[in-house]
């Protein structure tokens, strides 16, 4: 059993110093898991012993003394009436005190407020559009990894790696006249990694393993080795068409694709004929030049760590790893939303939280389900699953924590849209098969 | 050895050694004479939970002078509200969710610096001698880490630990489903555990306290 599974689930029993037999059984006979249960336990005993000071005043006496004398029974809270001498009355007098002041302040600020909108019927100051936030690129990544979260063989995983590619391609080539050399290389940079440790690395060891039959694989690396030489091909006719600073990524672009389909060859150099599949690519998005640069820059890192995670999940081999992968994708997502939330950028909140929402409910919770199904009951893997599971509504709920839920992030309704949805996950996820 | 120290040795500074639980058919005696306009079964009510409402409060709001007007202010509400509630379900959930509605509202109006300390905070050490001297720098830093915490997270461990709610009734008491109160309880633990790991176990304790 592992280990940081035990570790959550004693602190998320009722009591972590009574463990269930599993639990003891595992503690038994782990060392680090011993001393982890210990300390729980140690801490729970400790909380308990908090000091609390006694309460200042004697309101607790006094009030039992009122409800104990006779008397007609209170229906209702007392009004406030500041002189009167009675204990009840003494905190809701204080209440009011205190906040005199801001009552005041905003009574005249809500006459101000009306007095204006009586002098100025008309004016009305459209709302600012927020910059949109929705990177296609950004999207284009989440569904393929949700595709990679689903895909059960290998030859689905290849054509998803095959289709990440065109669209880091395709992307990168729309960029070659507008961005900076240090994104070019950047997005040259994603493109080399799907392509060598996505693709080829992949393709060598299947050529070993043989998962696939000779059917799929002529179907599957034909389309591939295609997909490259017009990578390729393309990558070097932009040279001639970008400026200088875009060379070294198109050349970096090229060379990868024309190695790639090499190796390809070579390797399946025993299938007699190449499918040219080319599958038409995504037509770039209907955004100026201005707003592909802002958002490459606001989301490089994210990609970045996409592009990674895309890979992880190309090669998990079982529903559990595809589940686990599947899972950092969907946090990558909740840290960057919780991000933007910080830095109120309420758009890049709600695009994010969506696509975190969907990476949960298209990729992850499917993906738990296949999992289920291939264990038996209290075995290892159904322990890991069942801690695995209780950990995903955390992430549901730490996102939601972390968004606020007033201001110009809260009030978003694109926001509080993406909130509603992750309420539905929440449901889902608790839903007991 | 450290050990857990019972109810009958907790020192002065306690406020209240828990009570008997009541049996579930007297409460609801109790609270069917309240809503029948009987005072004094709600000053039985009172009297029962009023010390437990303000250890939590205390602990939420980090001042006993607030922790005081809030207790009464719930139990004000409380019996202004009896007899909307509903017999057969938890009263004391339903006395705490009161309790947690006005700490909300007192928080919103009023400006808390995060880590104000209690002015009349009592150290352990301030007291009797039955505890050690590990034990009392032990509670003290937990009693530290604890004040600390989010305060959501701080009022769902509190509801678990002082209280023993389930966390289905936690999610009653705190507004929010059972599993945001399973997670906050969860969440607490772990960060105490992370930032006090040091001094949970002295070197060489052996601790008795995981239960057969």
């Amino acid at each position: 059993m592992d280990c940081q599974a035990v570790q959550n689930l004693i602190l998320g029993l009722p009591d972590p110093r009574e463990l269930s037999p599993t639990l003891r059984a595992h503690v038994l006979e782990c060392q680090a898991c011993s001393a982890w249960a210990k300390q729980a336990a140690r801490l729970e005993s400790l909380l308990a012993q908090l000091p609390v000071p006694p309460a200042p005043s004697e309101k607790k006496e006094a009030m039992l003394e009122e409800l104990t004398s006779s008397g007609p029974v209170i229906t209702r809270v007392p009004t406030v009436r500041p002189d009167h001498t009675g204990v009840w009355l003494d905190a809701a007098g204080r209440v009011l005190r205190k906040n005199t002041a801001y009552i005041g302040g905003l009574a005249a600020a809500i006459l101000l407020v009306i007095g204006i909108y009586w002098l100025w019927p008309n004016k009305q100051t459209p709302p600012v559009a927020e910059a949109t936030q929705d990177h296609p690129l950004l999207k284009n990544l989440v569904a393929h990894d949700i595709a990679l979260a689903r895909a059960s063989t290998p030859a689905k995983r290849f054509e998803i790696l095959g289709g990440m590619a065109d669209d880091l391609a395709v992307e990168t080539r729309g960029m070659a006249r507008i961005a900076s050399a240090d994104e070019l290389k950047r997005m040259a940079g994603w493109y080399q990694k799907v392509v060598n440790e996505g693709i080829i690395q992949q393709a060598k060891d299947e050529a070993n393993r043989h998962m696939m039959t000779d059917a799929e694989k002529k179907n599957v690396f034909g389309a591939l080795a295609a997909k490259l030489e017009t990578d390729a091909n393309e990558a070097e006719r932009m040279m001639a068409e970008s400026p200088q600073e875009a060379q070294p990524a198109l050349k970096r672009m090229a060379e990868t694709a024309r190695e790639g389909h090499k190796t390809l060859r070579t390797l399946f150099a025993s299938l007699a004929s190449w499918v040219g599949d080319q599958a038409p690519s995504p037509p770039p998005a209907p955004l100026t030049a201005d707003d592909r640069i802002r958002l490459l820059k606001a989301n490089g890192q994210l990609i970045d760590n996409l592009v990674n995670q895309s890979i992880e999940l190309s090669r998990a081999g079982d529903s559990e790893n595809r589940a686990i992968a599947c899972r950092k994708t969907a946090q990558l997502l909740a840290a960057a939303a919780e991000v933007a939330a910080t830095k109120q950028e309420a758009e890049r909140v709600a695009v994010l939280t969506r696509l975190f929402h969907k990476v949960v409910r298209d990729g992850l919770i499917p993906t738990l389900g296949d999992w289920k199904r291939g264990v038996p009951p209290e075995s290892p893997s159904a322990l890991r699953l069942a801690a695995l599971r209780n950990e995903v509504p955390n992430d549901v709920i730490n996102l939601k924590s972390a968004i606020p839920t007033s201001g110009a992030v809260g009030e978003n309704p694109n926001v509080r849209d993406a909130l509603a949805q992750l309420d539905e996950l929440t449901d889902k996820l608790m839903t007991k098969e | 050895m450290d050990r857990l120290i019972p109810p009958s040795e907790l020192p002065d500074c306690r406020v209240t050694r828990e009570p008997e639980p009541p049996l579930p058919d007297e409460e609801a005696e109790w609270i069917r004479a309240a809503q029948a306009g009987d005072r004094s079964a709600f000053a039985r009510l009172v009297e029962r939970y009023w010390d437990r409402l303000y250890r939590w409060l205390y602990h939420l709001a980090r001042d006993r002078h607030t922790a005081e007007d809030l207790t009464q202010e719930t139990f004000l509400k409380a019996l202004a509200a009896v007899k909307t509630f509903r017999a057969g379900s938890n009263f004391r959930a339903w006395v705490f969710r009161i309790g947690h509605n006005n700490f909300v509202n007192q928080k919103r109006s009023e400006r808390r610096t995060k880590h104000q300390l209690p002015e009349d905070a009592v150290a352990p050490e301030g007291n009797s001698a039955e505890l050690s001297a590990e034990n009392r720098e032990a509670v003290e830093t937990v009693s530290q880490a604890v004040s600390e915490l989010p305060t959501d997270f701080r009022a769902a461990l509190l509801l678990r630990v002082y209280e023993g709610l389930s966390f289905r009734e936690i999610a009653k008491a705190l507004h929010t489903t059972e599993e945001t109160a399973r997670w906050r309880v969860f969440k607490a633990r772990q960060k105490l555990m992370k930032v006090l790991s040091p001094e949970l176990l002295p070197p060489g304790a052996v601790s008795e306290e995981i239960k057969e």
